[in-house]
């Protein structure tokens, strides 16, 4: 996609009313993420081991398309008109 | 005594009731199929469909392909078949526009030096000329090297420009003469298969290797060497020529004997990854080829000019499945590549850039073409994806939408943790991803041209802080919490030895797009250019 794909231009106007401190505190969340109070940190962990688990199915199934036989290769392609 | 050279005899003909087979001197052989000039046919009815007014015929024409078919295959039968073809020339003017537009350019702007008359002829091949088809002079299957202009990217009918887009992305610029004016089409050769030198496997590799051609320097591969090349080290299904087709493996040993490599795909499984395979092989410039399994059973080869996007991108989520196929889990990663919407294809059996709307049975893919003068569609399955790339790209592009969806997993995480920490922004951490392989100068260039300062100020830090493979892996991130975000997969390496290059911001309205930057290259461990 080209960056002039549009993104949420509500959802923009309305982060640009951040401020620098919650910006700031996001930031930090970001890079320290251990800090961050358990209680925040707990369901979204749980998440994304949920995510990570579903993520390793699709993953296997992408594999699987490289994974060719013989009898692909042997595949005869030869249809006349 | 040395013959004369022959002459080089031009007609001008006007389109209208122009009944080319006529005028082309094409006597069907007994034996041949009654439609034998279907794909002809076909492309003449292409010529009219985009606005065709007048063509021009030069009777005696040299082309390089069927030269060297007739040097391999055809010089040895009893008829003397000729070495030369004919070629015909279609054009968006009426004859007399035509000798008009001609005269001007040079009786006048040739005059008035060579940039004069190059961007004259430019200008004039942009305007009225529509492509070429060479005629092999082989009555039963006349259709040679043919380059015909492309549809137009957006749709003249508003109610379809509403809804798609078409993107002919492996095609390459053809340049032929004509009575002393150069002439540039943009478009991918298509011919038809003859039987002798060539069937469907050869003919689509073919005008796969011709697509190939706008990324790097390769002598151009004919249909009677790629036969050869294929048959190199074995004869499964008995004698090369005349053909009787070619199995995958030996599709694959051509591919590789002409310096470029074979990336092979079983898809008859699984719908959402064929659409994003030939979504990022088409964006990457890469003319993809189909192995098809037709109504009859037998198995036929075609090869993707274009695709056809939703206007719109939306993409759709990704799901993990359980073992029975059901759906078990919808991700929040959204694979743009579900905008596929159909592909354009040259079918040796029809003709070029024929429209295929790509269809779900169930989990496995199929194509959907409306062949004209056909009341209902025919349906075919597709069962694998061979593209031709270069060898320095190891990584496939299955393994690419891996490092992708993991890439987009992260942007994912980093939404769900911003959303917990200040959870009154009610952030939604989807994020749209998409991946397409470029030459490194090319993604520069990308930045650049008919950019802001910005991204300008970005392709100048770029080339300076990070050393780039001659082939960059470029995963586009989209999402409502910050700015379109490109991140630079190293493609030298292996799928286990993958390395990110550097996250490229591509814009800066979103304030959290900084921060997303940092998350990604903590994670990542790669520069950033914000």
């Amino acid at each position: 996609m080209s960056s002039e794909t549009s993104v949420g231009s509500k959802e923009i106007s309305r982060l640009k009313t951040l401020d620098s401190a919650t910006l700031e505190k996001i930031e930090s969340a970001l890079l320290n993420w251990e800090s961050v109070d358990a209680a925040v940190r707990a369901p979204v962990e749980a998440t994304l081991h949920d995510s990570d688990a579903a993520a390793e199915r699709v993953m296997e199934a992408i594999s699987a398309s490289e994974q060719l036989s013989e009898v692909d290769l042997a595949i005869r392609i030869n249809t006349r008109e | 005594m040395p013959n004369r050279s022959p002459v080089p005899v031009v007609h001008f003909r006007s389109f209208a009731n122009l009944d080319l087979q006529a005028e082309l001197g094409l006597v069907r052989p007994p034996f041949s199929p009654l439609n034998a000039y279907r794909q002809l046919q076909y492309v003449q009815e292409y010529a009219r469909d985009l606005g065709c007014k007048s063509v021009v015929i030069e009777q005696h024409y040299i082309d390089r392909d069927h030269i060297e078919d007739h040097s391999i295959f055809y010089s040895k039968s009893l008829l003397g078949y000729p070495n030369f073809c004919q070629r015909v020339h279609f054009f968006s003017l009426d004859e007399n526009e035509l000798q008009a537009s001609f005269d001007q350019i040079l009786c006048k702007d040739a005059l008035s030096g060579e940039s004069v008359y190059r961007n004259a002829c430019r200008e004039f091949s942009k305007k009225a000329y529509l492509g070429f088809s060479v005629i092999k002079p082989l009555h039963g299957s006349p259709v040679g090297r043919t380059v015909m202009k492309c549809c137009p990217e957006v749709p003249g009918d508003p109610s379809k420009a509403a809804s798609f887009r078409r993107l002919f992305s492996c095609t390459r610029r053809y340049v032929s003469h004509l009575i002393g004016i150069e002439l540039h089409v943009d478009g991918l050769a298509f011919q038809q298969q003859d039987i002798g030198v060539s069937a469907c496997a050869t003919t689509a590799l073919w005008s796969a290797l011709q697509s190939f051609r706008n990324h790097e320097e390769l002598a151009p591969a004919t249909p009677a060497q790629i036969t050869t090349l294929a048959v190199r080290y074995s004869l499964p299904f008995g004698r090369a020529m005349p053909s009787e087709g070619l199995s995958l493996d030996q599709m694959c040993q051509a591919v590789q004997a002409l310096g470029v490599s074979p990336n092979l795909f079983r898809v008859q499984d699984d719908a959402a990854l064929a659409k994003s395979i030939l979504f990022s092989a088409v964006r990457s410039g890469i003319a993809p080829i189909l192995i098809l399994t037709l109504r009859s059973n037998s198995r036929h080869a075609v090869t993707v000019a274009g695709i056809k996007v939703r206007a719109q991108a939306t993409g759709a989520a990704v799901v993990a499945r359980k073992a029975d196929g059901e759906p078990e889990y919808n991700l929040d990663a959204w694979d743009l590549g579900d905008d596929l919407l159909g592909v354009y294809v040259h079918d040796d059996r029809y003709g070029p850039y024929l429209a295929a709307a790509v269809i779900q049975k169930g989990f496995a893919p199929s194509l959907s073409v409306q062949l004209r003068g056909e009341a209902v569609p025919d349906e075919w399955e597709l069962t694998h994806i061979l593209l031709p790339m270069h060898g320095k790209v190891r990584l496939s592009f299955s393994a690419l939408r891996q490092i992708a969806l993991e890439v987009a997993l992260a942007a994912v995480a980093c939404g769900k943790k911003i959303a917990a920490v200040v959870p009154q922004l009610k952030l939604e951490p989807r994020v749209q991803f998409d991946v397409k392989v470029l030459r490194a100068h090319k993604y520069v260039e990308e930045l650049v041209v008919g950019a802001n300062a910005d991204s300008v100020d970005r392709a100048r830090r770029l080339v300076k802080e990070v050393a780039m493979a001659r082939y960059l892996a470029v995963i586009y991130l989209e999402g409502e919490f910050f700015d379109p975000i490109d991140v630079l997969i190293d493609t030298t390496n292996t799928s286990r030895n993958a390395y990110c290059l550097a996250v490229v911001a591509r814009g800066k309205a979103n304030p959290l797009t900084k921060a997303v930057m940092t998350y990604l290259c903590k994670q990542l461990n790669c520069a950033a250019i914000a």
